[in-house]
């Protein structure tokens, strides 16, 4: 049992990314997403995973939340073992504070890293961070709701529709001016 | 409202699972479904209907039809959730129980189990909220500066204590239905410190203390519900209590509840 348990903690996982990047990662780390443990379940991944929905920018960061917490909770389990009951509370404390910096990200890390979560199925992660998107919301009129989780790139979008429309209509009103001044002045010339 | 920004690009049970996060206070899902109609959606229907389930189980299964698939209760799951988060505790807080003859039995005709257990129930009222009115005061002034749905509501069904002797009509609040009304504007929290579970105590606690004998400020829609005589009798009896206080008329006030939130 003891030197199953050894093999399982030292075999090696690689994951692929949607852009080709590749990570080589320790089962016990890789098996916290359900996705990944079923995957290796029922032997579909031979030597690589693939994960199109995952960049590697994603990638890297959940892998570092699967780790530590894997580490946590052998750290706490050890600790509990041994009856130290102070060293696995600060164990907690720990875990606690590298999570809420983890969520410490700009939004749309922070909505990819939830697509991430789902996708995986890393529950502590996926409740994490809807939790983080909830306590962004908390408190919030509906129109700073609408603004803050519209990307920049479509605010700006929406800024520049919004400004073509005001100079078409402002051109529109001066082309019409013009023509009725032209039409004005032909008249009172034919007179 | 059509979709927006990253909100999009989650499926619904993730979007679920974030307002599941936000389901202590009310007011947050109200401003979330003005937001998009695909988050009104969600929570008129499926995030409504699991809170009543969870919170009220027992008023679900009376005013489900058996037997049948249906969408919901009259009026809708948002609708009865704006109830229970309204009436967290009529029947049980003795407000409503203080006269026999709220006009009901000309209405739907008389109710022999409801005058055995009238005695009962305001027996218990009374134990209940004599010896809470010291608590209740006190956690009402801990509360003093918290969140309370009440506040909303007052600006729309109004009462008034201090001008009960004025016959003026004070400021127009913002919201305007009644067109004459006086503004009651009680300072302090109506409701239950701490989370919101919708339990009947907290309005038995609170209602049975501060409104015990005074006009119930209530405007509910009674439309929504008609099926169970229990339930309409606390609608009625709302009304009546109005039309016979110093402040509105009653039934003109109908409508009010079903814009609360």
């Amino acid at each position: 049992m003891s030197s199953s348990a050894a093999e399982n903690a030292s075999k090696k996982i690689t994951l692929r990314s949607s852009d080709g990047e590749v990570f080589e990662v320790e089962e016990a780390v890789a098996i916290e997403s359900q996705t990944i443990k079923h995957m290796i379940e029922d032997d579909c991944a031979d030597n690589v995973i693939p994960l199109p929905n995952v960049t590697g920018k994603i990638l890297s960061k959940v892998i570092e939340y699967c780790k530590r917490h894997v580490d946590a909770a052998a750290s706490a389990s050890a600790a509990k073992a041994d009856d130290k009951l102070a060293s696995a509370s600060v164990t907690d404390d720990d875990l606690k504070a590298f999570d809420a910096d983890f969520v410490k990200v700009d939004q749309a890390t922070l909505f990819d890293l939830i697509l991430a979560a789902n996708y995986l199925n890393i529950k502590g992660l996926l409740d994490l961070t809807c939790q983080t998107v909830a306590d962004m919301i908390k408190g919030k009129t509906p129109e700073e709701i609408e603004r803050h989780s519209t990307s920049r790139m479509t605010s700006l979008l929406k800024r520049k529709r919004k400004s073509e429309e005001r100079t078409n209509g402002l051109l529109s009103r001066t082309a019409t001016k013009i023509m009725k001044f032209s039409v004005l002045s032909s008249s009172i010339g034919g007179i | 409202m059509s979709e927006i920004g990253f909100f999009s690009k989650l499926s619904d049970d993730v979007i679920l699972n974030i307002l599941y996060n936000l389901e202590d206070e009310p007011r947050n899902w109200a401003r979330i479904a003005c937001v998009s109609t695909r988050f009104s959606s969600l929570i008129r229907t499926v995030c409504c209907k699991t809170k009543c389930s969870q919170a009220i189980p027992a008023v679900v299964a009376d005013l489900l039809p058996s037997g049948a698939s249906v969408s919901g209760p009259p009026g809708g799951w948002a609708s009865l959730y704006k109830l229970a988060v309204c009436c967290p505790g009529l029947v049980h807080s003795g407000v409503l129980l203080e006269n026999s003859d709220f006009r009901i039995e000309s209405e739907i005709g008389p109710d022999e189990d409801y005058q055995e257990n009238k005695l009962l129930q305001l027996t218990e009222s009374e134990k209940i909220a004599s010896p809470s009115c010291a608590d209740h005061e006190s956690s009402v002034s801990v509360s003093a500066r918290e969140w309370s749905l009440y506040d909303d509501l007052l600006f729309d069904t109004l009462y008034n204590h201090s001008e009960s002797l004025s016959e003026k009509p004070a400021e127009m609040p913002e919201f305007t239905v009644c067109k004459r009304r006086k503004i009651c504007r009680s300072f302090r929290s109506h409701l239950a410190s701490g989370i919101w579970n919708l339990s009947r105590e907290q309005g038995n606690k609170l209602l049975a203390g501060r409104f015990k004998g005074t006009a119930c400020t209530f405007a509910i829609g009674r439309a929504a519900f008609t099926s169970r005589r229990s339930v309409t009798i606390c609608f009625l009896g709302a009304f009546s209590k109005i039309s016979s206080s110093r402040g509105c008329g009653g039934r003109s006030m109908m409508g009010i509840g079903t814009r609360l939130i």
